[in-house]
Parts: C-alpha cells; structure tokens; sequence
C-alpha cells in the first residue's frame, strides 16, 4: 500500500483558491431593480399552481399593466410546506422575497419565535387606508397580533364545503342537503339503505325489491381523515382546541371524544367511509358516494368531471353553536426588503384586497372575498344567482373562528391526523366487538399528551 | 418415464412463465395505466372501470381562445343541435359542422406542455444538464475517493471514512435550511451552480466503490507499479475497467435520482427558468385537487428520455442493477 505524504501547504492553498472563488460568487443582496420600463420589481413567492395559479397569474398580470410604478414577479414555490421552508431559510440568510403567502404559524415564528421581526408591522399602512374596516371580522382577527401589530392581510381564504348529489337526494325525495350533522347521518342512512350503484349503467338508482346480491349500496358519505372536522364539530357542540393562552389543546375533552364518536358511529353504522388523498373527490365525481366534505376549492378542480347535478353547501352544524373554521393563508411584507419595495408590496397587497379584485378571485377559485363590500358588486350578485352552491364558503363567513396560530400547531395537526387515523382503523374492523368510546378516549388523551409537549416545546 | 419428466419440465417451464408473465403485467401496470389515462378526459380519469377512453363530443369556442369544451348533444334539430355543457355553461345551438368527435385525447399533451411556463422544454434542458453533470461528477468523484481509501495510506483513514458514512445517516430536509444558507452566502441561489455542485459527491457512490475495489488485490496494484505504470496509469488502465459493475450502479442511480429530484430544486431556484421537470409536475397537483389527465400526460413524456435510454443502455443497466446487491 503507498504511503500518501501529506503536503499541508498544497492543501492551505487549494483551500485558499476554494474560499476566493467562493467569495467572488458572493452576490449583493437587497438592491432595487428596476425593469426596462422603470417599475420596481416586487418578488412574491407563492405556493398556488395548476388552474389557480393561472387565476393568480392573470390577475398579476393585470396589476401590472395597470400602473407605472411597480412589477410583481411571481416565483412558484410547488408546494406549502416547501414554501414554509424556503421562506424560513431565505430570512435566515437574509435573501427573503419581498411578498410570501404563509400559514400563521410561520408568521408566528417570524414575528414571534424568532427573537426579532422578520416582516413589517402593515399598522402604519393600513392606518391609512379606508379598506381595512370593510375587511371580514375573521380576517382582522387572524392579521391581528400581540400589541395590535398588522403582519399579514388575507389572501387565500377558504372553508370546508359539502359537495352533494342533486340526482340521489330527488331519488329520495329530499329537497334540501343536510343542515346538521344530524340530519347528514339521517339522510346517509336512507341513501345508503334506499340507493344503489346501477350495474349496468353505474348510476345511482333507488333499492328494488328483489335485489341482485351483489348490488354496491351507495355510500352516504365519504371522507379523508382531517383534523380540520373534528375542530370544526368539536367548537360546534360548545368546546374548545386550546385553553386561553394556546399553551395547552383540550382534544381528550368529552366534547371531543363526541366529535370523534360521531365519525366513529358513522363507519360503524355503515353510512360513512374513510379514504386517502383526493379519493373522496373521486368517489364523488364517479357517484358513489351522495355527500362529502372538502375545502370550497376543491369544487374548482371538480366541476369539470361532474357529469351529473351536484350543489355545494356550507359544512353541516352542531348542537350548540353555528361556527365553522376559516383556512388557508396570509399575506405578509418582509422587513430586509427595501422602504421603497415594501411601499410596492403593499400597494399590491392592498390592490389584491380591493373589493373588485377580490371578488374576482373568489368567483374564479372559490376561494372567499375578504371584503364585505365585495358581496355588493353587481358582478358577485350576478356570479351567485348563476352559480349554485357559490355562496357555500362565503355563508360562512359570519361564523368563522381560527385554529390556534402557534407555529407549533402544525406538529400538533399531525399528531391530531394520526390519532384519528388511529383510532378509525381500528373500530371500522369488522371483527372489532369493544367500546369505540373507550378506544377514541384513551388515544386522544395519549394524543393531547402529545401535542402538549410539542406545544411545550414552542412556549420554551 | 422419460415422457413424463418431459410433461413435468414443461409444466415447471408453464409454472414459472405464468408467474413472469403476472409479474410482468404488475410491474406494467402502473405504467400502461399511466398511458391510458393521459389519452382520457378529465370525466374519464375518475372511472376506475374504464380501461380506454370512449368517444366524446367536443364543441370549439371560436369566440373564446379557440378553447376545445366536452359536450353532450341533449337536442338534435338535423343540422343544428343543442349542447349541454360539463362545466357551468348554459346550454346552447350550435351548427353540428362544429361538433368534433375525439376518442384519444392527444391535445392533453399539448396542453400538459405549454402549462407551465417557460415551458417543459426548458424544464428538460435543465434536467438533461443537471443529471449529466451531477452523474459525471459524483463518478469520477466517488472513484477518486474509494481509490484513495483502498489503495493509500493516510492520516486518519479510517475516521475520515466512518466520518463519511455517517453523513449518510442525516436526512436531507434536516441539512435543507443550513444548505440553503451556505448556498446564499455564495451567491449561488437560482443558478446551475446550487443544482450541480452539492450533488457532485456522493458518500453512496465512495461506499460502493470502495467496497468493490477492497475486493481487488493490493498485488495487482504493487506489481502495476513495480512494472512502471503509474498511480492515475493503475486507476484509469485496469481499476476503472475492472469495475464496471459498480461504476454503472453509481451511475444509474445518481442519474434517476438527480432527475427525480424535487425538494432540491425548488429551494435552491426562484426562476421558473431554473426548474426542472420534477417542479413542472408539481404544478398539476394541489392541495385542493389534481389534473390527473394532464399530470399523467406529463409523467408520460417525462419519463421517455428515461425509456430512451434504457433501451439503449439495456444491457449495462441489467448489469448495474445486479451490481447493486455488491457486498465487500
């Protein structure tokens, strides 16, 4: 074997070369640019593809057509988690955009967690801007922080819908979709007991007497394991997530276990299904299944596949009160960005905020306007009385909470999904004979052990 | 008796075909399914029972775009018809001249193409570049290292190697962030630079190498050098030769690897000029919903240069995959 002598002063100088080359790539960081025209050039990292991120495209376009001043560049960043990544690192090392669109828990952890503020307080903006007071109370609520600071505007706000089909429920003479979940798991029942899946012609088609035994009985219900239900049922039968200061989640509640139950109940009973992914949207797309639950912006994906009368209507209410939960994300300005930037990010922000443009943007993606005055615009009137079930997320706008905003809440979500996921695989088992109740209970209690910790973890 | 050891070879030979066959068919399937749902509409794609698309009805939006909408005739009047559409439209008459009638959708291509912008064109270029370049140089980089640490004596040998190793156990979103800022303090973020660079060594590759070369005699290399060749003489005249096997396992896998790559891409690159065809798919599925027709059309042309050159290099990858179970 040869003997390798170590030349140190070659290595120093290799290492030498390396770091220069590496400092002349070095770039400069946070300069104005201007395009050939003379606008200021605003960078926005989003996470929207597919059909709206061509809306959001379009309407970008629009904006930057329609003054001199400032061009908004768009950069796609594939996927949520991802952007939340990319945003977190480019603050780190200083190379932020100048616009993100991010969920609460990632403001939190640039406003908060962070030790210092990586996005501007938008108060002295919006103190000056009438439009602020016409915004929906909801979204106040979720651009407001601690001190009254303003670090984000609503930008793509949305709430879970019910998507049913017309057809099934004129089978059964029903006139109108389910209000409550109790009337959900009345009318499932009927349609899983009275409907069938047709053989011959895959449509769905009322139970005869004397039945194949093969016949497929439609499903009243079809659903993917999401936590955003089970906070929504659990707010709506007088609960709550967390206690005041989001330190602890109270999922192990009674109130809970309840919620849980009723989803539990529903597979057990037959009427209801579990799924994975987008196949809910699938199965109702293919009629078999009468009602499922999914976010009012799925209907865009959907409507192109739906060959029969389908309708959308708000998410079914509880025993208590009527409160759904509003999701998706903010928009927020970043503080390394220069004066001059963060008056064209704003003036973006509040140009996407204006009742028009709005309006437009939830017409073409069923997500919700965030102004009030926009439900008022002959065009929005008109887009309603066209589109049935359009005003599905907007009718629950009123009664809009939030979920809990520590950036910690993400993990949380994971341990709730798990848990129910849990939890329903093992009392849909046919062959499972024990108390579902004691079952749900003694995992959400594991769970909200969890998720305490991990909320723990943040507080500390 | 010689008959029937005749009837029980062929029943054995039955046997097994059949089970190649099934094997065969499971392995295709995903891929034949792929195909079939890129020619489908987007009605189509969500029933599971139908294998192949069925003829459909299109009508031309002249006044908008020259977009192409599904219809269904609910009224024929002879030479006019009234259509119903599948998306929230009124129903309408329209000449039936107007109407076309499509089985196989190829237009999804076309349209799976030019969503994105640029366009999937220059997605391949950057993914054709960056896969060739990342390959080349985890290669020769690997070769480098594992010869190093077979065939030489150093300080530290041993720990360097396990040191080695032992990235390998960290996963990569973990080393995202601190990555990330390394790459901007260098002013690499949004260039070919932040694609190729990190990748071009791989401890995978060392692993493997230098598992295969420990297996060759030190003689061989004490005699080459007693005989006059030299230490890059050794390493490119009979070590390279010798290990084909590995060097082609390296390759394929740094290859499929570089072009399946998503995470990488999309932090390290703003531009859409700088993507890659992973990030294009992306771009067909939401968190709301999937265009599965067209993301199935773009699957469908994005794995053919993969498809080209498995045909061509047939026999190697045969060869590589089988040197994949390598032990030292």
């Amino acid at each position: 074997m040869q003997v390798l002598k170590v030349n140190y002063k070659k290595i120093l100088s290799v290492l030498f070369i390396v770091a220069l080359v590496f400092s002349l790539g070095c770039s400069k960081k946070n300069e104005d640019v201007y395009t050939e025209q003379g606008k200021l050039k605003i960078k926005f990292w989003h996470a929207m593809g597919g059909i709206l991120g061509k809306v959001l495209d379009d309407l970008i376009a629009e904006y930057n057509q329609s003054q001199d001043k400032y061009e908004v560049h768009t950069e796609f960043m594939g996927r949520y988690d991802i952007l939340e990544q990319k945003i977190i690192a480019s603050v780190m090392a200083e190379n932020t955009p100048d616009i993100a669109q991010m969920y609460e828990g990632v403001t939190m952890f640039l406003t908060r967690d962070k030790g210092e503020e990586s996005l501007i307080d938008l108060k002295p903006y919006v103190d000056k801007w009438d439009g602020y007071k016409d915004i929906f109370e909801v979204f106040q609520r979720n651009s407001t922080y601690d001190e009254g600071k303003i670090y984000s505007l609503p930008f793509n706000k949305s709430f879970p819908a019910m998507m049913y089909n017309k057809d099934i429920l004129k089978l059964l003479n029903i006139a109108s979709p389910p209000k409550t979940w109790a009337e959900l798991r009345t009318i499932g029942t009927r349609v899983h007991k009275e409907v069938v899946v047709d053989k011959e012609t895959s449509l769905p088609r009322l139970r005869r007497e004397k039945e194949d035994p093969d016949v497929v009985p439609m499903m009243g219900y079809g659903f993917v394991v999401d936590p955003w239900t089970l906070e929504i049922m659990l707010l709506q039968n007088g609960g709550e997530m967390t206690n005041k200061d989001e330190s602890q989640v109270k999922f192990d509640s009674d109130v809970s276990i309840d919620a849980m139950k009723f989803l539990v109940d529903a597979v057990r009973e037959g009427w209801a299904y579990r799924t994975q992914g987008y196949n809910h949207q699938n199965d109702f797309s293919a009629q078999k299944v009468a009602f499922i639950i999914t976010s009012s912006v799925s209907r865009k994906y959907m409507e192109r596949k739906l060959v029969f009368p389908f309708s959308v209507a708000p998410i079914p209410m509880g025993k208590k009160k009527d409160v759904s939960i509003v999701s998706g994300t903010n928009i927020s300005v970043f503080s390394s960005s220069t004066k001059k930037r963060q008056d064209g990010a704003w003036d973006f922000v509040k140009w996407f905020n204006s009742p028009e443009i709005t309006a437009r943007w939830a017409m073409s993606t069923f997500y919700v306007p965030t102004r009030k005055s926009s439900l008022e615009l002959p065009m929005m009137k008109k887009w309603l009385k066209e589109t049935e079930g359009g005003d599905a997320a907007m009718l629950q706008l009123p009664i809009g909470e939030l979920e809990p905003r520590s950036s910690a809440w993400y993990r949380c979500r994971i341990v709730l999904r798990a848990s129910m996921e849990k939890i329903l695989s093992i009392v849909e088992k046919a062959s499972f004979k024990g108390d579902s109740r004691e079952i749900i209970s003694q995992n959400l209690k594991a769970d909200t052990a969890k998720m305490n910790k991990e909320l723990k973890k943040y507080i500390n | 008796m010689i008959k029937s050891n005749k009837k029980l070879k062929q029943a054995k030979s039955l046997g097994i075909h059949s089970l190649l066959i099934v094997g065969a068919f499971m392995m295709a399937f995903p891929f034949l399914w792929m195909m079939l749902t890129s020619f489908k509409s987007s009605q189509e794609v969500i029933n599971v029972d139908q294998w192949f698309p069925k003829e459909k009805i299109y009508w031309q939006d002249t006044k908008k775009g020259n977009e192409d909408f599904q219809v269904e005739i609910i009224e024929d009047y002879g030479e006019a018809a009234k259509i119903k559409f599948f998306i929230r439209r009124d129903p309408i008459i329209v000449d039936k001249s107007q109407l076309t009638k499509k089985t196989w959708l190829f237009s999804n291509f076309a349209k799976a193409w030019n969503k994105v912008q640029p366009s999937f064109g220059r997605y391949f270029v950057n993914t054709i570049v960056i896969a060739v370049v990342v390959t080349a140089g985890q290669v020769m980089t690997s070769i480098l290292a594992a010869y190093a640490f077979v065939f030489f004596q150093f300080p530290f040998k041993n720990y360097i190697f396990t040191l080695f190793l032992a990235t390998m156990m960290v996963p990569q979103q973990v080393l995202l962030i601190p990555n990330y800022l390394i790459l901007s303090g260098l002013g690499w973020i949004d260039t070919y630079m932040a694609l190729i660079i990190p990748w071009l060594a791989g401890v995978f590759g060392i692993f493997l190498l230098r598992q295969f070369f420990v297996q060759i005699p030190m003689e061989l290399f004490e005699a080459a050098i007693i005989d006059g060749c030299s230490k890059w003489g050794f390493l490119f005249r009979i070590l390279i030769p010798l290990s084909k096997p590995p060097i082609i396992t390296i390759s394929i896998f740094t290859f499929l690897g570089s072009w399946n790559s998503l995470l990488w891409p999309l932090v390290v690159t703003n531009s859409q000029e700088m993507r890659t065809i992973q990030v294009g798919l992306s771009y067909f599925s939401q968190a709301e919903g999937t265009e599965w027709e067209l993301l199935m059309a773009a699957s469908a042309f994005c794995i053919i240069p993969l498809i080209v050159m498995y045909i061509v290099a047939q026999k190697h990858f045969v060869q590589g995959e089988a040197g994949a179970g390598l032990k030292g």
